[in-house]
This record gives structure tokens, sequence and C-alpha cells, in this order.
């Protein structure tokens, strides 16, 4: 479960997030949705540590972990780019996280097989980052924010961008991720449809 | 904080490089300016006649070696950053590469065709090793101009000088700047090239530096001739600085990618690559010529005694001697290294560290190797005659070049990316290490290749610093070439010749 309470955030002198609290139950998705530039980016980043808040505070699964670093929360993010590693290949960028909790080499792989097969691109295990398609390098992301196990999942704006086409085959693939997976998870959009499609409860800001 | 604890604990290791150039760099420079700066001194070598003959000579060779470089340089630039043309890959190699060969190699080149030394040779010299940093600094600027601007200039009935004034000047005026400041330093400075052209009536105040302190022991006049130096080199920035702030400003935004096209006046183009390639690679493969010749016949004799170790009137084999110049090398890119990635990646953009960096660029290696004699020649620090100071004098002359090649590497990694690796578990020490150092492989090698090939080409400090048993490759050429006779003089070009090939070969593995 994932609860914020009274959470500020300034940008500057701006104060982008002012006083905000909600809360997400365990297994349930919360679509955040509001116009450009009023800090749904922002606040994903605060929840996992990115950009530092001026006081309020987040727990997750009854931990506080507001004063923790990013790496020591447990919180993953899929970022609208993907960011994956351009120097690494489709296996080493979901790998990425696995290697960071140290999982022995034959879990590993398990765990990279299993993830590819969730976001079904089991056939590009080696392929180079720069060789994706925007729809295969937004489910890489996908899978490589899955695999470590995050607690909670936060998605910014996970469809933007694409053609209408994948954005629909995308939107029903995350659709049955999220259920499978039973996580927790925040969804930015400014989609409506994409909203109501993929979370429980929906959020304005 | 945690986060904020981690950080500021990973900041404290800047505090290596900054010991580091305190240490080796300003310490000498300030402890020579205390003990010997007296306004009587200076007054006494500015009245000097010699001195302020040598003072004349090195502003206007270095002026005269500047405008030259641009007339070469800046067509060059204009056809290998603006067009495509087969070829242009090896070109574009053979242009740069003397930039990283040593100064005396170059000097040796030059001589191997003239024959003689002199202004002539000096400004070649000059030229050959210059060139390369005219392409360097203002060549991406100008490949990226877009070449719609030159054509909606031209079709509102613009012609081509006025092109060239409107649309193109604003546009590279401030890295023509930054790169004739840097060509000027390099010759004013210049002390390899006159070791070997000067002769004995050609002198730079870098060279009169080394005569006075090095020669003659009066390291009180060589303080105030560096002192001098420093000065006119600071006013150059100066004014480089007055003049970029009087220069057209552009407001065009630039494109991501350069274009090229094919030229539609290939002579024009041909005779620009032309003209700068015979003078960059005449005198690298005059130095082989001479060295596989003797009296117009070929003879291989010096490249048998290079093989066979023997070295006429040096009593060093040619084994010690690339044995301790690739140690000195090694040696040097270990510490130099680590130094430039700690501050690339945890301060890229700090002032301070960025001005402290550059200090080397102003202040000539002679004067370096001064303060480092003076500074370090009593107990507990008597490390003047120890080998170990070479390697890391090599790098703190090398660090300014370092910096400048790695630190746009680090700059350029979207800041998401680490905040990816940080989402995923890794530590700042891990992020770094998968992100930062990942990425920035490539510029890494880079750097390593550059940092080797400086320590390989020092001559400046090393002349200082070097003892018997530390004697390097460009010393050694020196002292050949210096030499009366024709077996010293073969060697020597043999040496150089020796030298082209493993610089080139350290800088293509990099």
């Amino acid at each position: 479960m994932l609860e914020v309470s009274r959470l500020n955030v300034f940008y500057g002198t701006r104060h982008i997030i002012n006083n905000l609290s909600f809360d997400v139950p365990t297994g349930h998705t919360l679509a955040i949705v509001g116009a450009t530039g009023v800090g749904k980016s922002t606040l994903l980043h605060a929840v996992c540590g990115l950009t530092r808040i001026a006081n309020g505070e987040i727990h997750v699964d009854g931990h506080d972990v507001s004063r923790l670093p990013t790496h020591k929360r447990g919180i993953g993010l899929v970022s609208q780019s993907g960011d994956l590693f351009p120097s690494m290949t489709v296996r080493e960028n979901i790998e990425f996280g696995l290697r960071m909790k140290k999982m022995p080499p034959a879990r590993r792989q398990s765990r990279v097989s299993e993830m590819l097969e969730l976001v079904h691109l089991t056939h590009l295990l080696d392929r180079h980052i720069g060789d994706l398609s925007g729809g295969e390098a937004r489910r890489v992301a996908l899978a490589r924010a899955l695999a470590p196990e995050p607690r909670v999942l936060l998605l910014d704006e996970p469809l933007t961008g694409l053609d209408q086409q994948t954005h629909a085959k995308l939107s029903a693939d995350l659709a049955e991720t999220l259920k499978n997976t039973q996580i927790t998870a925040v969804l930015v959009t400014h989609d409506l449809v994409d909203a109501q499609t993929l979370a429980q409860k929906i959020l304005a800001l | 904080m945690e986060t904020y604890r981690i950080v500021m604990r990973i900041r404290a290791l800047l505090i290596v490089p900054v010991a580091f150039l305190g240490i080796f760099f300003v310490l000498p420079v300030i402890a020579t300016l205390v003990r010997f700066l007296r306004p009587s001194n200076l007054v006494n070598t500015l009245s000097d006649s010699s001195f302020v003959s040598v003072a004349w000579f090195s502003l206007w060779q270095a002026i005269l070696s500047t405008i030259v470089t641009l007339l070469v340089g800046l067509p060059a630039t204009w056809a290998i950053s603006r067009y495509t043309f087969r070829g242009v890959g090896i070109i574009r190699g053979v242009l740069t590469a003397p930039f990283v060969l040593p100064a005396v190699v170059v000097a040796a080149g030059v001589l191997a065709v003239t024959n003689s030394r002199g202004v002539a040779p000096i400004i070649w010299a000059h030229v050959i090793f210059n060139v390369s940093v005219i392409l360097r600094v203002v060549g991406p600027r100008w490949s990226m101009l877009d070449h719609r601007l030159e054509h909606a200039a031209a079709s509102l009935g613009a012609p081509p000088r006025h092109v060239f004034r409107r649309v193109v000047w604003p546009e590279i005026s401030q890295a023509t700047l930054n790169a004739s400041l840097l060509v000027f330093i390099y010759c004013f400075t210049s002390f390899g090239v006159i070791a070997i052209l000067g002769g004995v009536t050609r002198r730079t105040m870098e060279s009169e530096i080394f005569t006075q302190a090095v020669r003659l022991g009066d390291t009180t006049t060589a303080t105030s001739l560096a002192i001098i130096q420093a000065v006119v080199i600071a006013l150059a920035a100066l004014v480089a600085r007055q003049l970029s702030r009087d220069a057209p400003t552009s407001l065009t935004t630039r494109l991501a990618q350069p274009l090229h096209s094919r030229p539609r006046h290939r002579h024009v183009v041909l005779i620009c690559v032309g003209v700068a390639v015979a003078i960059v690679a005449t005198p690298l493969v005059a130095t082989i010529y001479r060295s596989v010749t003797l009296n117009g016949r070929v003879d291989l004799s010096a490249w048998k005694n290079i093989a066979s170790g023997t070295l006429p009137s040096l009593n060093v084999t040619t084994q010690t001697l690339i044995a301790t110049s690739l140690t000195f090398a090694i040696a040097a890119a270990f510490i130099c290294l680590p130094l430039a990635i700690i501050i690339s990646s945890l301060a890229p953009r700090s002032q301070i560290l960025n001005f402290m960096t550059s200090l080397p660029f102003a202040i000539s290696a002679a004067t370096l190797g001064i303060g480092l004699i003076i500074t370090f020649d009593t107990h507990p620090f008597a490390w003047r005659s120890e080998t170990w100071l070479l390697p890391v004098v090599h790098a703190v002359i090398a660090l300014p070049l370092v910096l400048r090649t790695l630190q746009p590497a680090f700059l350029a990694i979207p800041e998401r990316l680490r905040g990816a690796a940080r989402t995923l578990g890794a530590s700042p020490l891990r992020t770094w290490f998968h992100i930062d150092i990942a990425l920035t492989k490539p510029a890494i090698m880079r750097a390593t290749g550059l940092t080797m090939a400086i320590s390989l080409g020092e001559f400046g400090a090393t002349s200082f610093l070097s003892r018997s048993g530390s004697t390097t490759l460009p010393i050694a050429i020196a002292q050949l070439l210096g030499r009366p006779g024709i077996a010293p003089q073969h060697a020597g070009f043999a040496l150089s010749g020796l030298m082209i090939i493993v610089t080139i070969g350290v800088m293509s593995r990099a």
C-alpha cells in the first residue's frame, strides 16, 4: 500500500505540490490526471526520491520511506521516454535491477525470460536498444521496472507519443500486466480514457 | 537526509584533484613568485636589450605563426566541415595527428625538409602543430551551421563574401577567436620547436627561461622572464575576451546533426585541403625518408642501431629510452585519468575547478619546471630528482586537455538515466559506475590515449627535471639532433620516425 500525506514540493520559489495526500491500496492502480505543468511528473519523482520534498510523508506498506535514498525505497519508475540504458542490450537492461539486488545468475536469467514473456518480447533478448521501435522500447522499460519486484510501480505517461495501433495494443497489455502482477501502481496520464481503462481510482491535479 | 550525506561523502573526493593541483602546480608557481618576484628584477630584465629582443621575437613569431596557421587552417576546416568527399576521414586524421606528436619530432620533420634553421622553419613547424587546433575548435561549429541560412542570404541577392561576413562569420567568430588564442599561446611558449630549429640566434622566452635556469643557474632572471611571459599570455587572453565580446553574436538555432553535401567547386576544395595536407604531412614523410637514407642512398643503419639498442654519442640504450617513456606515459595516464574523471563526474560545471585546471594552459611548462625545481629542493620535500615526479608533471600538463575531452561526455549523460538506475536499486556509487563510466567509456579511452601521447611528447618541463636514467625519447631526439656529425642526426631522424609510429599507434588504439 502506498500512502502519501501532506506532501509539499517546491521548484525554486514555485510551490509545485501543495499539501497533497492520497493512498493506493495494495494491488490497485491510481491514475493521476491533469493539464501539462501541474506537477504530475514532479509528484512521481518526489514519491520515488528523485526530487527532494519540502515536507510530508510517504509510506510504503506501512514503512516511512520519505527519508530514504531512491535506491532503497523499492519504488520502480517507468518514464515517458523509457530511459533505457543505451550501452546495454535488452537483456542487460532488464538484468540491471536484478544485479543491483545481487541475484544469482541462474535466477536472474529465468527472471529476465519471465519478464520478456510478460511483455511479449522474448525474441528481442539480445537486441541492442537503438534497434527497438518506440512500442518495443516502452515494453522493455516496463519489464525492466517490474523485474526487481518493486513494492510500488510509478508509470509516467507510458503510452504518450505512440501511434494509435501501438497505443491500443500496449494499453491492453499494460492492463493485463498490472492485473497479473497485482502490483500497487500510480499512473500519470493526460488521457482520461487510459485513466479509466487502467486504474481503479482517478485523482485530478 | 541519507541521500544528502551520501552525495556529500562522494563530493569530498574532489579534495584529491584540488590537492594534487595545489601541491604540484599552484604551490610551485606561487613559491617561485614569492621567492623571486621583485620589481627591481623585472626592471633589470626589461632594460636588458638581449631579453627585450628575445621577448620581441617571441611575440612577433607567435603572431605571424597564428596568422599563417589561420590562413592554412581555416580554408581546410571549411572544406572538411562543410563537404563530404572521398578520403575526407584520412585527411582529417592526417591534419589532426600532429597535435599529439612531440614538438621535437615535428621540428625534426621540418629540419629533414629544409636542412636549415631559422624563422621560416619555426613558423612551418608551428603551423603543422596548430592546424589541428583550428580544425578541432572551429570545425564542429562550422559543420553545424545550417546551409539553409546561406541559401536564404544568397536568394536575397547577397554575394558569397557578404554571405560569409553576415551569416557564416557570426557563427564561427567565437570559435575562431578561441582557437587563435590557443594557437598564439602554444607558439608564444614554444620550446621543443625552438630547441631544434632556433639555432643559436632564435630564442623564445620559454627557451631563454630554460637557458637561464638550467644552463646558467640564474633563477632570478628566469623567473622574471616567466612572469613577463605569463603577463603577455594574460593580456592576449584579455584581448581575445574583449574581441569576442565585440564579435557578432548568433541567434540561430543549431542543427542536431551536421549537414554535408558534395562540393560544387571541386577544385577549390581540393586546393584548400591539398595545401594543408602538403604543409602538414611533408615533414612527417621526410622524417621517415631521412631515417632510411644517407647521402641519397637507402641506408638502414640508423634503424639497425636503434634495434640493437646503441645510439651514437648517447649513453642510454634505445630499449631503456622506450621503456622509460612508456612507463612515464602509463603512469601519467594512471594519475591523470582518475583525477579528470573525479572532476568531470562530480563537478563538471564548477567555475573554480575550471579556472584551476585551465591554469596549466597559461603557465608555461618551463615556468612549472622552475617552480618544481625550487619548491621540491629541500628536505622533507626534496623530490626534484625523483623519477616519479616526471609522470606527475606530465599528468599536470595533460589534465586541462584531458578534462576538455571528458567533460562534454559526462555533461551529455541525461540526468534521467541516472534517475532510472537509482529507481532500479543502484546506489550512487553503482549508478556512477554503471551509467557514467559505462557511457563515457569511448571518451575515457580517447583521454587515455591523449594523456599517453602528451606524456610521450612532453619536452618543456621534462627538460628541467630529466636526469640520466630518466631520459625520455623527445629529450634523446633533441640531444641527437643538436650534436654535430652525420651519425647522431641520422639516429635522431630514425628515433623521430619511431616516435611518429608509436604516437600514432597509441592514439589509434584509443
